[in-house]
């Protein structure tokens, strides 16, 4: 399998997983296969048969850019992962919010209250309701 | 000296993202005025930066570490983006001027911690999207583009409750767009062996039109299209929109899928406009933008809930704003950055008041805003300007932005020019059955018996009333407007693609 191959059998597997997967978590990992994908696809870019490392061995004193491999989509892929990691970070800490909300990390039961009208008590702190002022300001 | 204000536009919010949590957490009643002192004085950057390139004609540039051209990252703002970053700069005094908790009453102060979060996310927000607006590197863009998601996540699910399931959907989403456009920005870099975009605009006329060319096309269209909203991958937008708290929705709502806009234009309208598969794409966004007219409008009229009304109106003026941006024409520019502003003052003014009464009163439905007029008859005021400016009725802003999108569109001419001028017309009628059914609701119906009264924060109802008159005065002095601020932007546009015809 070649290495574009690859990335773009993942980044389908990914793609489809964020799209089609139910479970939060699940729909969590699918983004990142979908985020190795690019990986893969950016390091395939910078290799080259019988290409070298670009760092000058000891004594060495002239270089010629053809025999290296490029370094700088490794270095992009550096800032991606960076990216990656961060954008993960967040998703956990907010489904670890969500879980403790609702205790469900179901798409569908999700959705269904979040499209719900009247169920904002969780919200305010006061219900729809007019003889209650939680969070609000007092009526005067 | 002057080309270092635009790194310091970006480093200054930057700086605030990381400084805002430390302070908030030793001092946190001196936060507020550092946000707010810090936004101003990132706003004077922009305003300097702006009056220069309007006054010269030339961009201000600055090299990151001292690289030059196509090898290092440049920053450089022409007429085009320092208008955008004045707007972004701009709007985020008017919420950082306001409590965090502002909207849910004055018995509610946020924790520190909560205060520094959500400070400091705002002004990494702005720091993500003036970015976008500033740089020139394709990859940098990306990461611009997901500094500005992560902020603005973490400033949806702030609302807490629904708002954090609606900013994890919109955290996949955005990704999602994210790693389409990275993947698209890597076959451009494979093809060409460059990120930079003048450089990209100078060999991509040299390289094959091939499969990869299009699929590089296809992916950064796609990625963009989706953080800008653009029918039908609106679908993060209303949710999004709806449970981000008052003072953020309004800054979120204002600008953020416009700067996406913003970056599409730069994009497809600049860099890749001279290869087949770039005008295409331009093409198709004609199509679906003024499908996404059409559908935000609909769907905007079947809502019952006012804030959720209020964000399927802005799917249909990304719709507006996108057709017109496909169509490319100077005075189609001109139109949707005209519009751009517009819609940003109003929708900003509408979420801020509509979204702040909302959540005070703990309901989003319309008629919780009934007896608005005689109770606080200048805040509905001010929301009944904004209304006006959102159908396009005269003397507002609104008005003089959809005129000039119906101009363009019928110089346009063909299928594509007509159905966006009749989408355009019906967008406005639609606009106003929806709008008007609030505004009547507001001034001539009596408060519903054993609701609560309304009432807008004092901290809320400023920023209001000064975007209410700001989109007075750009429907007033719209000449000005269009003389001072949009023409230098069409000009950076047009001015670029001039050369390469």
């Amino acid at each position: 399998m070649t290495p574009y191959a690859l990335a773009a059998a993942l980044f389908t597997l990914g793609l489809g997983g964020m799209v089609l997967l139910p479970n939060l978590v699940r729909k969590l990992l699918a983004m990142n296969v979908m985020q190795v994908a690019v990986i893969v696809f950016f390091i395939a870019l910078a290799t080259k048969d019988g290409g070298r490392v670009p760092i000058l061995e000891p004594g060495e004193t002239e270089a010629i850019a053809a025999d290296f491999m490029n370094p700088l989509p490794h270095t992009l892929m550096l800032t991606a992962i960076v990216v990656s990691v961060a954008t993960t970070g967040l998703a956990l800490g907010l489904l670890i919010r969500i879980w403790r909300q609702y205790g469900s990390l179901d798409e569908r039961i999700l959705l269904s209250r979040l499209r719900g009208s009247g169920d904002d008590a969780t919200r305010h702190g006061a219900g729809d309701d007019a003889t209650r002022h939680g969070a609000g300001e007092p009526p005067r | 000296m002057i080309e270092a204000l635009a790194g310091l536009l970006v480093a200054l919010p930057l700086a605030g993202a990381a400084l805002m949590p430390m302070v908030a957490v030793l001092r946190r009643r001196g936060t507020r005025w550092l946000a707010f002192g810090l936004h101003l004085l990132t706003f004077a950057a922009a305003a300097a930066v702006f009056a220069r390139t309007a006054a010269t004609g030339e961009a201000i540039a600055h090299r990151m570490g001292g690289w030059p051209g196509p090898f290092g990252i440049e920053l450089r703002l022409d007429g085009l983006s320092a208008l955008i970053a004045l707007l972004v700069t701009g709007l985020s005094c008017f919420v950082a001027s306001a409590p965090v908790d502002a909207s849910r009453g004055a018995t509610r102060r946020a924790s520190p911690v909560r205060e520094g979060l959500v400070r400091g996310a705002l002004s990494m927000l702005v720091a993500g999207l003036v970015g976008i607006a500033a740089t020139r590197d394709v990859f940098n863009l990306f990461v611009f583009l997901e500094i500005s998601s992560l902020a603005v996540y973490t400033l949806v699910a702030s609302g807490g409750g629904r708002a954090t399931v609606a900013a994890f959907r919109y955290l996949i989403a955005g990704t999602a767009a994210g790693s389409l456009y990275l993947l698209g920005v890597g076959f451009l870099y494979g093809l060409t062996g460059t990120l930079n975009m003048d450089d990209l605009a100078a060999r991509l006329p040299g390289v094959e039109a091939d499969a990869a060319l299009t699929a590089a096309v296809a992916l950064i269209a796609a990625g963009l299209a989706i953080k800008a909203a653009l029918f039908p991958l609106h679908g993060w937008l209303p949710d999004a929109y709806v449970f981000a708290p008052a003072p953020a929705a309004g800054f979120i709502s204002a600008v953020m899928a416009k700067v996406s806009a913003y970056a599409l234009l730069r994009l497809l309208g600049e860099t890749l406009r001279g290869i087949p598969a770039g005008a295409m794409a331009l093409e198709t966004m004609v199509w679906l933008g003024t499908l996404g007219v059409l559908v935000g409008g609909g769907m905007a009229l079947a809502q019952r809930d006012a804030p959720r009304m209020l964000a399927w109106s802005s799917v249909s003026a990304m719709g507006a704003i996108l057709l017109a941006v496909g169509i490319g024409s100077p005075l189609a520019l001109a139109g949707a950055l005209f519009h751009v502003v517009a819609h940003a003052l109003a929708k900003g003014c509408l979420f801020l008041g509509v979204g702040g009464l909302a959540e005070t009163l703990g309901a989003g439905d319309r008629r919780a805003l009934r007896g608005l007029g005689r109770r606080a008859p200048w805040t509905a005021a001010a929301l009944t300007l904004a209304a006006f400016s959102m159908i396009g009725l005269p003397p507002t802003a609104g008005f003089s932005s959809k005129l000039l999108l119906l101009r363009a569109s019928l110089a346009e001419g063909g299928p594509a020019g007509v159905a966006a001028f009749v989408a355009l017309l019906a967008s406005s009628g639609l606009a106003a059955l929806y709008f008007l059914r609030v505004l009547e609701g507001i001034w001539f119906r009596p408060r519903p018996e054993g609701r609560p009264a309304q009432r807008l924060p004092r901290a809320l109802a400023a920023p209001v009333l000064s975007l209410a008159v700001l989109v007075l005065l750009g429907g007033v002095f719209s000449a000005v407007v269009e003389r001072e601020f949009v023409s230098g932007a069409v000009e950076a546009v047009a001015g670029a693609t001039a050369d390469e015809r």
